[in-house]
This record gives C-alpha cells, sequence and structure tokens, in this order.
C-alpha cells in the first residue's frame, strides 16, 4: 500500500509540474486561469490523498475551501477578461 | 480487508493517472479551447476517482465531507468550462476552421444590429 501511495503522489507531482509549465507558457490569460485551475485541483486532490494515507479526516475543510476559492477566483478572472474583449 | 485495499489502489491509481493525462493534454493542445476540455473532464474525473479511493479507507463522517467536494467540483466544472470558453471565444483565440457550428456569432451578429 505504501508504494501505491508513493506512485500517487508521484503522478500528482508531475501533473502539478506540467501545469505550471503551462501555466509559464501560456499564450494569454485564459490560459493561465485555467491552468491555475487544474493546479488548485491537483492540490484538492493530493491533500484527499494524504488524509486517505494518515487515515485521518481533519483536512475536509481545507480542501473543500481550496475547491471554492479556485472556483470562485477562477470565473471572476474569466468575467472580467470576456468583458474587457467584449468593449474592444 | 484485503479487497478494500485492493479497490482502494485501483481507483487512487486510476485517478492520479487520469490527472496526469489531463495535464499532458493541457501542454499538447493547441488552443484554448481543447486545453479546456483537456483541464476539465480528465481532471474532474481524476480527483472523484481519487476521493474514493480515499474515502473507503475513512470513517463514514468524513467520507460523507469527501462525497461533497466531488460534487462540487463536478457541478463548477462546467460552469467555469462555459465562461472560459465564451471569454475566448470573444478574445479570438479559439480558431474558425476548428468549429462546426457556430451559434454564438449568429447571436453576437444580432446584438450588434440590436444597438446600432
Amino acid at each position: 500500500m505504501g508504494v501505491v501511495f508513493s506512485v500517487t503522489f508521484g503522478m500528482l507531482c508531475v501533473a502539478g509540474l506540467l501545469s505550471l509549465v503551462r501555466l509559464l507558457r501560456g499564450r494569454g490569460t485564459l490560459d493561465r486561469i485555467v491552468a491555475l485551475d487544474v493546479f488548485i485541483t491537483l492540490i484538492v486532490a493530493a491533500t484527499c490523498v494524504d488524509m486517505g494515507l494518515n487515515r485521518d479526516g481533519s483536512n475536509i475543510a481545507l480542501a473543500a475551501a481550496f475547491a471554492l476559492l479556485a472556483f470562485i477566483g477562477s470565473v471572476s478572472a474569466a468575467r472580467l477578461v470576456e468583458r474587457r474583449e467584449s468593449h474592444r | 480487508m484485503n479487497w478494500l485495499n485492493l479497490f482502494s489502489a485501483v481507483c487512487l491509481l486510476g485517478g492520479a493517472a487520469s490527472c496526469l493525462f489531463g495535464a499532458i493534454g493541457l501542454l499538447t493542445f493547441p488552443d484554448v479551447a481543447a486545453r479546456l476540455q483537456a483541464a476539465t473532464k480528465p481532471q474532474t474525473l481524476g480527483l472523484i476517482l481519487v476521493l474514493i479511493g480515499s474515502a473507503v479507507r475513512l470513517d463514514i463522517r468524513d467520507a460523507s465531507g469527501l462525497i461533497l467536494v466531488g460534487l462540487f467540483q463536478a457541478l463548477t466544472a462546467p460552469v467555469l468550462a462555459q465562461l472560459v470558453g465564451r471569454a475566448a471565444y470573444r478574445a479570438g483565440s479559439v480558431r474558425e476552421e476548428t468549429l462546426d457550428a457556430d451559434d454564438l456569432a449568429k447571436r453576437i451578429r444580432r446584438e450588434r444590429d440590436r444597438t446600432l
């Protein structure tokens, strides 16, 4: 079971690095918004894997707060970009 | 108990692999619409699988919170995809030759005619 958790964390870390590469490279604001949303989703997933590893459910509030913050931030940023583009 | 461990391992590995494929697609796809597809579906599927794999190792009170997180992600990912896709269309970063049907162009034209 330890090997399973190590491989899971490894895959999540590689995915996070790839989304950070897209965040640095992305052509324009919308790509970066999407990359950040993916990154925060990966943080939530890693938090939940950590809870399963330690059999301890005290970080659920953290995971829920991260999911909420990701949604609110991404949606407001997307609305701003759209407003800026439609007035052009 | 051994069967529960096996189920949890399959869910955790499958979910992490799905998240990894989504991130690879985020890097390799050409435009914003395709990247959105790669960012929403595999990420949501991977997160829900990881949540299931973790929830079977916790007691029922904590597992209910994990179900709530998964439900929230499944509800909000389509909303985000809709908003970002529309903003990308208005920013001109969706290439026209990749579209089969373009309903938003007609609507934008109608709005413009109404304001003139």
